[in-house]
């Protein structure tokens, strides 16, 4: 039986010549786009303690984005924001529980998400090769600037310690975590990254059978001719090449036998993360779950919990 | 079967032979092991329904596995592993994406949609959807029909009891299961949902309460003559899962996961081909 060692992989991405003059453009351009948030309760899901809010707000290219922003009612002094990115095909979560430990918790729904599907809908399958043969016009492009814009949408409300944001997520809402992290430096006090999606993301295709990374597979054995300018396309938008800009304090968990984020790109990622705060977590005979239940979500709220300092709601 | 369901699951059945249905092609999706096929068909009242459909390239006859979807917006394309040996279809059901012409459901939301009128709730009407693709993938002509399976939540739950030719049944992770109990501990959602249904509408809790016994698990137990895998996510629902599977007809396994994904994965693909009288498909990962 071969030895699997995921640990010993070395990435393909390059980092093409223009990735952060792209980037400062897009960011340029993003923050061109007057926030204009609106927030609708609902009361439906708020209850004595805590308030709940339908948000909405605009981003890259004019689109209007939505999430979830839950808080405390009884507020006494500034609360700590925690950033909630979502996973790849699951919905936004309401972050009730966020609430009540305390924090002004944000759940962002970046478009083609329900709520954000209006003008960009690829769809799932569908996101990660949308565009894929376009440079620029790369559908997570726009995806990503959504997800950077919440957190400026929760730094700028009256409540929130700025200085005390958070940002968490698993999968996808891993790759975007370590986003946030990288293209705003200066405004993330913490950050974990569970399974990050969308690193390495040509290699992660040749490593796994699973969706979403098949969608890569199912696009080249239909467009084989399109290998080259999709690499460049994922080059310019892989998460491994944002990675050594991030300062904050970061854990990152992988499964070691996942297989839809294939630990490979996980460890490579690790590796390349700016931050000397950092710490990885890399769980046995654990898939896409990556040790979640088996002790690390408890590992991941108090190492949240340790550089935000809620108060949480008796 | 009791009288909210019987009328609606007879038509739900019909429908399968008398409404429309379309299958077409979806190379997008082919592989080396499996064609891709999309269903587009009539529920009961006519909903337009969408599933996907994927037929092993290897000579037939071959077992029919339904994928009952869960909750959430989207249903995944079939995992390749499970491609190479069983017809599988993946049922969007009406409010999910690719069946949300008419209706798109809301997360949280779905799990009350109409939750105040025993005959509007949702959940009836996508059970329905569910029994309709069950009947339509016994069609097909590359199934074996004496050894249909089904996998999936309280959606394949339901499916088993309202269908007697399953023979195989993969379940766990029901939300429509010792609802009293878990409510009163105020579970995260989805379940919350109902609790924020029964705060915001007091008065009308009582119905509800009374339209949710028909889909408590535990009511139909009987009905299922499946073998059976029952899958436990943690030991604090063992008792329960002993409970239920006491009530099913057939053999049934008890199985606590681990908690260790890769392992509880594994696990579950060997228990599904074993009872199907098969074996495991090819991993997804590490590649062979």
């Amino acid at each position: 039986m071969t030895h699997h060692d995921p640990s010993a992989f070395k990435t393909s991405v390059r980092k093409p010549d223009d990735f952060d003059s792209y980037w400062a453009e897009t960011l340029a351009a993003t923050e061109s786009v007057p926030l204009n948030a609106s927030f609708t309760p609902d009361t439906m899901r708020s209850d004595d303690k805590i308030e709940v809010f339908h948000v909405e707000y605009d981003s890259y290219g004019g689109l209007r984005i939505a999430g979830w922003y839950a808080r405390p009612r009884q507020i006494d002094g500034a609360l700590p924001g925690y950033l909630f990115v979502p996973g790849y095909v699951s919905e936004p979560k309401m972050p009730t529980d966020l609430a009540y430990a305390g924090y002004a918790a944000f759940s962002a729904a970046p478009r083609n998400k329900l709520r954000s599907n209006k003008v960009f809908n690829p769809g799932y399958p569908g996101l990660l090769v949308h565009n894929i043969d376009k440079r620029t016009e790369y559908g997570y492009r726009g995806f990503y600037m959504d997800a950077v814009r919440a957190r400026d949408l929760l730094a700028g409300l009256d409540e929130v310690d700025e200085s005390r944001i958070g940002v968490q997520g698993g999968s996808q809402g891993g790759a975007l975590t370590l986003l946030v992290s990288a293209l705003r430096p200066d405004g993330i006090a913490c950050a974990s990254a569970g399974a990050p999606y969308l690193c390495s993301m040509m290699d992660a295709a040749s490593l796994t059978r699973s969706y979403p990374y098949e969608e890569i597979n199912d696009y080249l054995r239909m467009y084989p001719e399109r290998e080259s300018v999709a690499r460049e396309t994922l080059d310019l938008h892989d998460i491994h090449n944002f990675v050594d800009r991030i300062t904050c304090p970061i854990i990152v968990n992988i499964g070691k036998m996942d297989d839809v984020c294939p630990p490979e790109t996980g460890y490579e990622v690790y590796r390349a993360i700016g931050s000397s705060d950092k710490r990885l977590y890399d769980y046995d005979d654990c898939a896409h779950d990556a040790g979640n239940a088996v002790g690390h979500d408890a590992i991941m709220q108090v190492f949240m919990a340790s550089h935000l300092r809620p108060t949480p709601i008796a | 079967m009791n009288q909210y369901w019987e009328s609606i699951i007879d038509a739900a059945k019909d429908a399968a032979s008398s409404r429309h249905a379309e299958l077409s092609p979806l190379p997008m999706r082919d592989n080396e092991t499996s064609t891709a096929y999309t269903v587009e068909f009539e529920g009961y009242d006519g909903y337009p329904i969408f599933a996907y459909l994927h037929v092993p390239r290897s000579d037939g006859p071959h077992i029919p596995l339904f994928q009952a979807p869960g909750y959430g917006s989207v249903v995944h394309v079939p995992a390749y592993e499970r491609r190479s040996r069983y017809v599988v279809a993946a049922l969007c059901h009406r409010g999910q994406r690719h069946s949300n012409s008419q209706f798109q459901a809301a997360y949280p939301g779905l799990l009350t949609h109409g939750l105040d009128d025993p005959d509007g709730y949702i959940w009836r009407d996508i059970v329905a959807d569910c029994i309709t693709a069950v009947h339509g993938l016994m069609r097909h002509p590359a199934v074996d029909t004496s050894k249909l399976a089904v996998s999936g939540g309280d959606l394949a739950w339901l499916t088993a009891a309202f269908t007697p030719e399953v023979k195989v049944l993969q379940t766990g992770g029901l939300n429509f299961a010792d609802l009293d109990n878990r409510l009163s501990r105020n579970p995260d959602y989805p379940l919350k949902e109902f609790n924020d249904f029964k705060r915001s509408f007091p008065d009308k809790w009582e119905t509800a309460k009374s339209t949710l016994q028909n889909f408590d698990p535990l009511q139909s137990a009987s009905q299922i003559k499946a073998e059976s895998i029952l899958i436990s996510c943690s030991a604090s629902e063992q008792d329960f899962s002993q409970q239920l599977a006491a009530g099913l007809a057939g053999d049934t396994t008890v199985r606590v996961n681990s908690g260790k994904g890769h392992l509880d994965h594994v696990a579950v693909e060997e228990w599904l081909a074993d009872a199907c009288g098969t074996t495991p498909g090819p991993a997804h990962y590490p590649r062979s």
